[in-house]
């Protein structure tokens, strides 16, 4: 049944109708035959039976007299029927009396009859009756119907029948089918040829007319109904499409504006060579800025490789083709170096050079931006210079300061030593003038001396190179106190102090600089007992100290100047001293990156202030991991 | 070159000091403190060593016994002299004080580690440096015990 798919409506109508038409003839014709055939044996055998009856009746007389002419003549009436192929009449003793022969190829009469009635071997149909004349059998009547050629003749008869029917019926199918086309396969293919129509114009605008109010015209009418959404939808589409269309063209204007004027500045821009490269690092464009730095024309750099602005040494080491990896690698790279003009001077230039990808991440080329730092170059080396400059002549001045204490010392101890043995030779032997003098000098030596000791304390602080090590502040006191027994009990000092915390410091440096703030505590506490306490709080990553006495205090407004070198407060006849000690204690605290300040007002005592780094808290945990240690020492 | 001689000298010293001030204090100091040494006084490196081989002009000098050595000289140095001593198998022997304004603990080292017998700072005060000085003397000449002779084999 496949072709019946792909065969056109029209044909699959006139296909269905035949079909139906022949179908039906078919099974007529059938139960036709069938039954004619049927009908054909019982009115054949009645009609035989009666011919029989009647014949026999008829030469009753003739077979009584023994009149074969006239029986003959009887039975020559027979004639009138074509089947009946042989008529044999016998006598009441069974020999053949006369006989109907329809032609000369019949066979003839068998001369004595014992046959009964029924169908012969050949298909015939054989009827045998006695005749009967006033009740007593006169003789016997055979006929033999030629059953098979009345059939064949029936049945051609019914074939040609058959044929004309089946002529007429395909006729009529064919007129039925052609009328039927007109109200059914119409509208359909009408459809059809509009829709095709409709979808290769795309013109959604046309409508199928509807022509009838069957299941057709309901498609026709959802066709249309589905076209005018489709058109309505075609349309808002179509407007969309021009609204999105004219946006673009609006938007690449745009961009191609703002592009050219994004070149425009590119181009003009003069303090920065900004240039594109391919993907193998040749030149693509050029602006102002990369002729103003490298001193290539457009024309003559474009399609130059980069390599060509390094230096010849810097080629060799592989440098620009580095730089172009690890950009496409990285995106983006940066470099500092020497670079070459056209005219083989050189410039110092920093350089971002940018990978640029398509949307598919492929490689398109490089932006370069280069800028001639060699005026910076040469100032941070001019800087550089001068700082080791600085550097150096700060050394040889600390060293000259040294150098200069040490060597002053020697001709001041002269003056002393020989002083005391003036003084200790001839005291009582000169006049009381002379031993006063001699006094001035003695103690200016002194003072001298202190002053050169404090300079030189001084310039080693400044000098050293210790590293800060982890320092026990608690110790360093002890070692301070220690120092200034003699001081201390002069003076009837009470110190008290906090727990102190251990310091990343120079030992010596923290010992100096306690020393140097109990000396003062202690001295500026006159004439009151000295009452001094030291305390510390921790904040972040440093210590704060502070050493309070109960001293004469120090007015605001000196407070800023007591760290300074050689800034006195007071006559040195009230309070001894160089002007030196704060100053040392200023350079300790900044050596150990710290502060150091005062809190004070007159007359209420003074509270010194400093801050040391702390032990880092990796260094700690390693003595908490060991405890042992602590008590084995 | 000078010789002071005490009342009744126990040991010739050999004084090395380029300052004729210094010198002229330590001769002071010596006689205030009644010390029995009999100095003599070299300015100079060189002629310190020639002192002690009794090179030359000084082929007729005593042999020393203890030398006081200061560290900062012009040319040859205290701690050149020291090292020179100090590897020469007929120097070696005597002993070696230094005596200097120097409290340097490198100087100090220093010489310790160039095989000084002793580091003296010299004190400030006169009366101080005369008790160091009579210290000097009790503990080299009284109570430490000295090869007889200890400069040379030679002779």
């Amino acid at each position: 049944m496949h072709w019946f798919r792909h065969i056109s409506y029209n044909r699959k109508l006139v296909v269905v109708i035949m079909a139906i038409s022949g179908l039906t003839l078919l099974l007529s014709g059938i139960a036709f035959v069938v039954s004619d055939t049927f009908l054909s044996r019982i009115y054949v055998g009645r009609d035989l039976a009666g011919l029989s009856q009647i014949v026999s009746e008829s030469s009753a007389p003739a077979l009584h007299a023994r009149d074969a002419d006239g029986a003959r003549r009887i039975l020559a009436a027979l004639r009138a029927r074509p089947y009946l192929a042989q008529a044999c009449l016998y006598t009441d003793t069974r020999e053949l009396f006369a006989e109907y022969l329809r032609d000369v190829d019949s066979p003839r009469c068998p001369q004595t009859v014992i046959t009964s009635s029924g169908a012969t071997a050949e298909g015939n149909l054989q009827i045998f009756r006695s005749v009967s004349e006033s009740g007593a059998i006169a003789g016997f009547l055979v006929l033999n119907y030629r059953t098979s050629e009345a059939v064949a003749e029936r049945r051609r008869l019914y074939v040609e029948l058959a044929a004309a029917i089946v002529a007429v019926a395909a006729l009529v199918a064919l007129l039925l089918t052609i009328k039927l086309r007109l109200f059914l396969s119409r509208p359909l293919i009408e459809l059809a040829e509009w829709t095709k129509t409709v979808s290769s114009t795309r013109d959604y605008g046309l409508r199928a007319v509807r022509r009838s109010e069957d299941e057709v015209g309901a498609l026709v009418d959802s066709f249309n109904d589905m076209l005018a959404g489709i058109q309505q939808r075609d349309a808002e589409l179509r407007a969309m499409h021009q609204e999105l269309e004219e946006r673009v063209v609006a938007r690449t204007a745009e961009l191609h504006q703002s592009e050219r004027r994004f070149r425009q500045y590119v181009q003009e821009v003069r303090e920065y060579a900004i240039f594109m490269l391919d993907p193998e690092g040749h030149v693509a464009s050029w602006n102002e800025g990369a002729e103003r730095i490298k001193g290539y024309r457009e024309k003559e750099a474009l399609g130059l490789h980069i390599s060509r602005f390094y230096l010849e040494e810097d080629q060799k080491l592989g440098i620009p083709a580095n730089a172009l990896h690890v950009a496409a690698a990285q995106g983006r790279f940066e470099q500092e170096g020497w670079r070459i003009r056209k005219d083989g001077t050189r410039f110092w230039a920093n350089a971002i050079l940018t990978a640029i990808h398509d949307a598919d991440g492929r490689l398109m080329g490089f932006s370069k931006i280069t800028r001639d730092l060699t005026e910076r170059k040469k100032a941070e080396e001019a800087m550089l210079a001068q700082s080791s400059d600085l550097a150096r002549s700060n050394a040889e001045l600390q060293r000259f300061a040294y150098v200069a204490s040490h060597d002053l010392q020697e001709p001041l101890r002269m003056i002393t030593t020989f002083m005391q043995l003036i003084s200790e030779r001839y005291k009582g032997k000169l006049d009381a003038e002379a031993d006063e003098f001699i006094g001035y000098a003695v103690d200016g030596a002194s003072r001298m001396k202190q002053l050169i000791n404090d300079l030189l304390e001084y310039s080693r602080v400044s000098a050293s190179r210790e590293q800060p090590a982890e320092t026990e502040c608690e110790a360093v006191l002890q070692n301070v106190v220690k120092d200034l027994e003699t001081l201390t009990s002069e003076r009837g000092t009470l110190l008290t102090h906090d727990p102190l915390p251990a310091v990343m410091a120079d030992r010596t440096q923290v010992e100096q600089l306690l020393q140097n703030l109990m000396t003062n505590a202690i001295k500026f506490s006159r004439p009151l007992e000295p009452r001094i306490h030291v305390s510390v709080t921790r904040r972040g990553t440093e210590w704060i100290f502070s050493v309070r006495d109960n001293g004469i205090g120090i007015r605001p407004e000196h407070q800023s100047r007591i760290f300074e070198m050689f800034k006195r407060l007071h006559d040195r006849t009230e309070y001894a001293g160089t002007g030196i000690g704060l100053a040392i204690c200023k350079r300790i605290v900044e050596k150990h990156g710290g502060k150091i300040w005062v809190e004070s007002a007159a007359g209420k005592g003074s509270t010194f202030f400093f801050t040391l780094p702390a032990v880092p808290p990796a260094r700690k945990e390693s003595h908490v991991d060991y405890p042992w240690l602590k008590t084995c020492g | 070159m000078s010789t002071i001689r005490g009342s009744k000298h126990v040991a010739d010293v050999l004084l090395v000091d380029d300052s004729p001030e210094d010198v002229r204090l330590t001769q002071e100091v010596l006689k205030e403190s009644r010390v029995r040494f009999n100095v003599m006084v070299a300015t100079n490196g060189e002629e310190a060593l020639a002192v002690l081989r009794r090179e030359g002009r000084y082929a007729d000098t005593a042999w020393i016994n203890l030398v006081l050595l200061d560290l900062n000289m012009p040319r040859m140095d205290g701690r050149e002299v020291l090292a020179i001593m100090k590897q020469d198998a007929n120097l070696k022997r005597i002993p070696v004080v230094i005596l200097t304004t120097s409290d340097s603990e490198a100087d100090v080292v220093q010489s310790y580690d160039l095989h000084v017998n002793a580091y003296v700072t010299k004190p400030a005060q006169v009366s101080q440096f005369s008790s160091v000085m009579k210290t000097i003397e009790d503990f080299w000449i009284s109570v430490a015990r000295l090869p007889l002779r200890s400069g040379g084999n030679s002779d």
